[in-house]
């Protein structure tokens, strides 16, 4: 008999978050009840999990009550202040939202509904994308701060010299696009510059699609580091990799990736040639589905709300609150019993989700929306079939481990 | 644009003070630094949220760590002075057991690789393997296996460690 390996058994074991879907679970289950090696191999790891939790608990801080959350409020509102981050647009909308956000209990902005200023798209690179703090928040600000960093990156300039002409022509000055995240560790003593031994990497190049049009506000990234940035108007872009990730990559060679709504994205290696500036210059060619869509709205923040992605962040609510958030009645498949629900939302539009039991222990999933709003990308659980319905003026997304007639079927029984 | 943070904070707040305090180390730093990244990734609207301040969280007690490795070369001499002239107050025995596993569990920790640390963290916080694979940059698939290995690495060194100790009585 084939038996499990550790990860999966391991998965099990974490199935509440390790994302393994009810049947695997299931697989899991019935192997370990028939085969003994398995069995013993579970317990074994089942043992050392909790060994490994209680040694981590002995290591843990005394559990002292959060501090009340207008606290950190105040802290964020004090990074705010004038001097640290007031210069640029993107410093502005936060104080907006942050105001906004204050003074309704930091409630979330997609169920505060439309009147409510959304945050500016600068920031809003995927998690796994952006580095969430100073220097990336620097970087998209676009502010052409003529930082020390700044000044060497242009006076090795290798980009613009392997530019071809043809592309660069309509691009007056290509100098004042390239934005460098300002290293400003003022709190980090003087030594510091001394005691880098190897120099930080600066990489920079163009975005442009097909035809060699430059793309503006695409996302590039370093994946696994956290590093990112976007684009200027002229397709630019400028990354400083820290000392760290310079020399971690001796190990792991980094890659850099470049997306554009509307594009196919693409991730090519990053190799350094000995000096201290790497050039990398990207050509997205055009996606097939989206690219309507993406060049008619000019402006991808305008595009990107035309399907808004419903964020994983709901919050769960009782039947009669969701449906007067949301202004519509909740659809739920009768005689199933509702596990949880719980509002979310995007570009104003609020979405219920519910979650539903079916007889065999397996969850169906439901998200809705008013039909009449902007379309949402529901974010179902992935790996298991889909569905959309439409019914009394909603759209209902539906997902479950089921057969896709079975959830087809599921779906018309919402009422 | 649809993140309750202050229900972020609320369900978080613990694991992230033990995510941090395990890597700085000190109580009370880790608290501050808790606070500071959830005040840090308030000026974001990420997927995500709590993978964002742990994230936030892990960046922080990283410049963290490398100010303390340097701030230590100045205070080692400072310190052998302090005990040298007896200041330090004395330790009751149940305070001085608690430190020393403290210590094992630190050795311990630090004696893996970045990686499964990371992981362990991670998974200690709460993260679904999903997060916990963006973080550390392994398929979701891998997180399973490595997680496994991590954590009987783990238990494996601190028992070592353990067995020295009571070698050496």
């Amino acid at each position: 008999m084939q038996h499990l390996d550790d990860g999966y058994l391991q998965s099990w074991l974490d199935r509440d978050r390790s994302g393994i879907t009810p049947a695997e679970a299931e697989d899991v289950e019935a192997h370990v009840a028939r085969c003994e090696v398995c069995r013993a191999r579970l317990a074994a790891l089942e043992a050392s999990s909790e060994r490994a939790r209680s040694l981590l608990a002995v290591a843990a801080p005394s559990r002292e009550a959060a501090p009340d959350f207008a606290e950190v409020v105040r802290r964020a509102r004090r990074r705010l202040s004038p001097g640290r981050a007031g210069r640029g647009w993107v410093a502005a909308g936060w104080a907006a939202s942050l105001v906004a956000a204050v003074g309704l209990g930091w409630l979330s902005h997609g169920l505060l509904g439309p009147g409510v200023e959304a945050p500016p798209v600068a920031v809003d690179l995927p998690a796994e994308q952006a580095e969430p703090d100073r220097e990336a928040v620097a970087a998209a600000e676009f502010t052409p701060a003529d930082t020390p960093a700044m000044a060497r990156a242009r006076a090795t300039e290798p980009g613009d010299a392997q530019d071809p002409p043809a592309d660069t022509a309509d691009i007056a000055d290509p100098a004042p696009g390239i934005a460098i995240a300002p290293t400003t560790f003022s709190d980090v003593p003087a030594v510091a510059e001394a005691e880098e031994a190897r120099p930080p990497l600066f990489v920079q190049g163009r975005v442009r699609s097909g035809d060699g049009t430059p793309l503006a506000f695409a996302q590039v990234s370093i994946p696994g580091t956290g590093i990112g940035t976007l684009t200027q108007a002229d397709g630019s872009f400028a990354l400083r990799l820290p000392t760290d990730a310079v020399t971690a990559s001796v190990d792991k060679p980094l890659t850099l990736s470049a997306r554009q709504l509307g594009y196919e994205s693409e991730t090519l290696p990053l190799v350094p040639a000995g000096g201290d500036t790497v050039s990398v210059d990207f050509q997205l060619s055009g996606h097939a589905l989206a690219l309507d869509e993406a060049r008619v709205a000019g402006a991808p923040m305008a595009a990107r709300a035309r399907t808004a992605r419903v964020r994983e962040a709901w919050v769960p609510a009782d039947r009669e609150h969701a449906e007067s958030e949301a202004g519509f009645v909740l659809g739920i498949v009768p005689d199933l019993p509702v596990l949880e629900i719980e509002l979310g939302g995007a570009a104003g539009a609020v979405a219920i989700r519910v979650r539903q039991a079916l007889d065999s222990g397996a969850t169906l999933t439901l998200v809705q929306w008013s039909a009449d709003g902007p379309a949402l990308d529901p974010v179902l659980p992935s790996g298991q079939p889909a569905a959309t319905a439409r019914t009394r003026g909603l759209v209902i997304a539906g997902s479950a481990p089921i057969s896709p007639d079975s959830l087809t079927a599921l779906l018309a029984r919402v009422r | 644009m649809n993140t309750d943070w202050a229900e972020v904070y609320r369900s978080s707040y613990q694991e992230v003070v033990r995510f941090l305090h395990r890597k700085v180390w000190d109580e009370d730093r880790a608290r501050d630094l808790a606070q500071e990244s959830f005040a840090r990734a308030l000026e974001s609207d990420p997927d995500d949220p709590r993978a964002w301040v742990f994230r936030v969280a892990a960046n922080l007690a990283r410049d963290e760590v490398r100010l303390v490795v340097r701030r230590k070369r100045h205070l080692s001499l400072l310190k052998v002075e302090a005990s040298a002239a007896g200041t330090s107050a004395p330790t009751p025995d149940r305070e001085l057991e608690q430190k020393e596993a403290e210590a094992r569990v630190r050795e311990a920790l630090d004696s893996l690789g970045e990686r499964d640390r990371e992981l362990l963290l991670l998974w200690d916080g709460g993260l679904t393997y999903d997060e916990i694979a963006s973080r550390v940059g392994l398929a979701r698939g891998a997180v399973g296996t490595t997680l496994a290995r991590a954590k009987q690495r783990l238990v494996d060194a601190h028992d070592a460690l353990e067995d020295k100790d009571a070698a050496l009585g």
